[in-house]
């Protein structure tokens, strides 16, 4: 028996099947096997999604665009 | 008119006589209080001619020595107020120099206060855009736009 990798999906809202599909596509060539994915709703993201797998974070939200938006203006 | 011989020869002797005792009483010592009297006035003469001189001599040293003074007093002062001039051009300089190393510092100062609180000034302002376009993206987009930068960001994935 072999058990999937979980990736979590950390965003502002549910994603659509669509939306889905497309970032589950994503995450395919990313890590070449099948994931599991887990989505969690943040709403303190505004907008956009986390992604974490693998013990990687692909950080995709508004909210972490503006805190690097932030970060290159200090 | 007869001529007495005898009366003659007693008027010579009479004049003879009275011309001794006034050579003897009168004339000797009126000529020698007179010679005297010359003798000490050439003296007087003679002496105050010396006390001229010498009034002249002391006169003309007592100039000389006025003069020296004089001129002993003009080179102290000009060496006194040449002195105060130089120690009032050091310490003018010395106080410039204190004056601009203070009015350096001073605005060295400001410019540092001005860059820091520009700076504090400019971190705020990030801030507060970043701030603030977080609230305003929070207030306004809709379930719709969420779902549309999703979707947006979902396609861009690759």
């Amino acid at each position: 028996m072999t058990t999937k990798s979980i990736a979590l999906i950390r965003t502002s809202s549910k994603l659509d099947a669509s939306t889905l599909k497309l970032v589950n596509k994503h995450l395919t060539s990313l890590s070449k096997q099948n994931l599991s994915i887990e989505q969690v709703v943040d709403p303190s993201l505004i907008a956009g999604f986390v992604i974490e797998v693998g013990g990687k974070e692909y950080d995709y939200s508004i909210k972490g665009s503006l805190a690097k938006l932030q970060a290159q203006l200090s | 008119m007869e001529i007495n011989l005898w009366q003659i020869i007693f008027q010579a002797v009479n004049f003879g006589v009275v011309l001794f005792l006034l050579n003897r009483v009168l004339y000797k010592p009126v000529i020698k209080m007179l010679d005297d009297r010359a003798k000490k006035i050439n003296e007087g003469q003679l002496a105050a001619e010396k006390n001229l001189k010498a009034s002249a001599e002391l006169d003309k040293e007592q100039k000389a020595v006025l003069a020296k003074a004089r001129k002993e007093a003009a080179g102290i002062t000009r060496e006194a107020t040449a002195e105060a001039k130089k120690q009032a051009e050091a310490i003018l300089y010395e106080a410039k120099q204190k004056a601009a190393a203070e009015s350096a510092q001073m605005h060295k100062n400001a410019e540092e206060s001005i860059a820091k609180k520009q700076k504090e000034m400019e971190s705020s302002i990030k801030d507060l855009v970043v701030a603030t376009s977080k609230k305003m993206l929070e207030s306004t987009l809709s379930a719709s736009d969420i779902s549309k930068i999703n979707k947006a960001i979902a396609a861009k994935l690759k």
